[in-house]
């Protein structure tokens, strides 16, 4: 009976999620859930990072552009293919990704946030004055957007491809979490010198850490490309990094669900208050904001954990059975469909 | 007799503060040899040299005939010295058996796209480590524990977690930073027994302990250290004779 309930709710929320373009005639809102998927994918990233491997980055706008802009030049001005370009963009993210994760091997906290704050700026930096690479501030324009069967992406085949891309990020870092290097991060972050006796390079798993994380918003960078069709440094400064932050943190930084509910959630909390009162416009951000203060305070574990919990609640499965199940029952994972509660 | 573990000369400063000097110490496989000395003598530090969590100021250790001064504590640990701390430490986040199961992470061979595709490969590994992290619960009477946190499990089992953790390097050497400490009886009755098997299982171990029953009981070689020096080593039957020792524990003529 549990069980069905389960999977009757699993089925109407994949039902909502695929039919819900189809439905949406507000094109500008539809364009804003596109923008939700993008920064779903980088604060799960994100959740990996700091959640499962304890590290900190507040430069993640930095990766973001260097997806973005890696894949607009090489498919712009080179003429090469937007998924080559893409891949990329990607690597390029990796790679930046393993630099950044160097400082981390020696610095905690802070002073590691003080780097990659760093990090962020210079790329910012090199944006707005490699003009004739980037067009600087006045901007890269004419991308190619992505095509399909020689027409232009709608924004319905944008949501979901994007949509595809978080399923497939969510998947994998479920595998990932399930896994010995899922162990190994969730282990550095709890204490790194048992960890290294335990045959765990701290070193390694940061910088896996780093590159995952990279990789993602290196990715997501490369998709806002294509999708927007043009690139200014605005999107790219330190508030977006902080904002990204705050997408995981709202999310659920521990959470495997973190990035896709903080990113989506906090994509459109301000666009969801922007009601049509004399006056509110100059507001409705600070709002926003406001909200965003609120959850951090009052929800440290963020939304999904909270969601998940509700979820246990209502299959009424008992917490300490449910985690003796998980650790004993490893292989469970063909049984996917009951994956609500990924936590 | 085989030597599985040798320090030439190892010494540690921090600062102006001579820590340990100059220490040689034989380990011999299959035995088990025991650290002690008064508080601040250097023992836990020493532990910390062999196995890398510090590096040594000078001097050099030997392991299996191989010089591992400088090595990182994770290059340690994998070939083939396990550890426990002085103050338990484990990874609080992560079940008891998955505690177990992040040493096991050098018997994995899947890579990441094995992972992330979740492969036969990945889900055969995955069940084969987990049986095998099981058994070594099982073996320290702590299976029934498996899907709980470590801070769910009183004193004696954390212990024996962290134990069974380090086992499950499937190390050679084992050391250990005072395991008897701070046990409550029926505790430290089963850690006897824990140590007394694994000696049976012809594990070597090098360890740290102030409980001198427990020395006497468990140990087959003595090292006495005093201000970073080693004052005195033999049979414990011996050693609690020596006089030096005596001066050194008790700073007159009682015996220990």
């Amino acid at each position: 009976m549990r069980k069905r309930l389960k999977l009757v709710m699993i089925l109407v929320f994949l039902g909502a999620v695929l039919y819900y373009p189809l439905m949406e005639e507000n094109e500008y809102r539809l364009f804003v859930m596109n923008r939700g998927l993008i920064h779903a994918i980088l604060a799960s990233g994100l959740v990996f990072l700091t959640g499962f491997a304890g590290q900190i980055s507040l430069g993640q706008a930095g990766f973001y552009a260097i997806g973005a802009y890696t894949s607009a030049i090489l498919s712009t001005s080179y003429g090469v293919p937007i998924p080559l370009s893409i891949i990329v963009g990607v690597i390029f993210s990796v790679v930046a990704g393993l630099v950044v994760s160097v400082p981390s091997f020696n610095l905690k906290a802070f002073f590691l946030s003080l780097v990659t704050i760093a990090f962020g700026l210079i790329v910012h930096r090199l944006i707005v004055n490699l003009q004739p690479l980037t067009g600087g501030t006045n901007g890269f324009f004419g991308i190619p957007p992505m095509r399909w069967a020689g027409s232009m992406f709608t924004s319905n085949m944008h949501y979901y491809l994007f949509l595809g891309i978080l399923a497939a990020t969510v998947v994998s870092m479920y595998h990932i979490k399930r896994s010995y290097l899922g162990r190994a991060m969730f282990a550095i972050n709890d204490d790194e010198t048992a960890a290294e006796s335990c045959g765990i390079s701290a070193r390694k798993a940061k910088v896996f850490a780093f590159a995952f994380s990279g990789a993602l918003a290196g990715l997501a960078g490369a998709l806002y490309a294509h999708f927007a069709g043009f690139l200014t440094p605005e999107p790219f400064v330190f508030f977006e990094s902080s904002r990204f932050v705050g997408m995981a943190v709202v999310g659920g930084l521990r959470h495997l669900w973190g990035g896709v509910i903080g990113g989506i959630g906090l994509t459109l909390l301000p666009e969801t208050l922007r009601l049509p009162y004399a006056g509110w416009e100059n507001y409705y951000l600070l709002l926003a904001s406001t909200i965003t203060i609120l959850f951090v305070v009052f929800l440290p574990r963020g939304l999904g954990d909270l969601a998940s919990k509700a979820l246990d609640r209502l299959w009424k499965v008992e917490g300490a059975t449910k985690t003796l199940k998980d650790a004993t029952v490893v292989d469970d994972s063909e049984a996917g469909a009951d994956d609500a509660s990924l936590t | 007799m085989q030597v599985l573990l040798e320090t030439k000369g190892l010494t540690k400063q921090f600062g102006g503060i001579i820590a340990n000097k100059n220490i040689n110490l034989t380990v011999n496989k299959g035995t088990t040899t025991g650290l002690i000395g008064p508080n601040g003598s250097g023992k836990t530090t020493l532990i910390n040299q062999v196995s890398g969590e510090l590096p040594a100021t000078s001097g050099r250790t030997f392991f299996k005939g191989e010089d591992i001064t400088g090595y990182s504590a994770n290059k340690i640990a994998r070939s083939g010295i396990g550890r426990t701390f002085q103050r338990i430490r484990l990874f609080h986040r992560l079940t008891v058996v998955e505690n177990v199961l992040v040493a096991r992470r050098h018997f994995f061979s899947a890579n990441v796209l094995d992972i992330v595709l979740n492969t036969r490969r990945n889900r055969r590994e995955e069940r084969e480590q987990l049986e095998h992290a099981m058994t070594l619960l099982q073996r320290l009477g702590i299976e029934s524990e498996a899907g709980k946190l470590p801070t769910a499990l009183p004193y004696g089992k954390r212990r024996a977690l962290e134990i069974a953790r380090a086992l499950a390097l499937e190390p050679e050497l084992l050391l250990l930073d005072e395991p008897a400490a701070g046990m409550a009886k029926e505790e430290y009755a089963d850690i006897v027994r824990i140590m007394e098997r694994l000696k049976e299982q012809g594990i070597t171990m090098l360890l740290v302990e102030h409980t001198m029953e427990f020395i006497r009981r468990v140990v087959d070689w003595v090292y006495v250290l005093n201000f970073g020096e080693v004052i005195s080593q033999g049979v414990f039957g011996d050693v609690e004779q020596d006089e030096n020792v005596i001066k050194a524990y008790l700073g007159g003529d009682e015996t220990l």
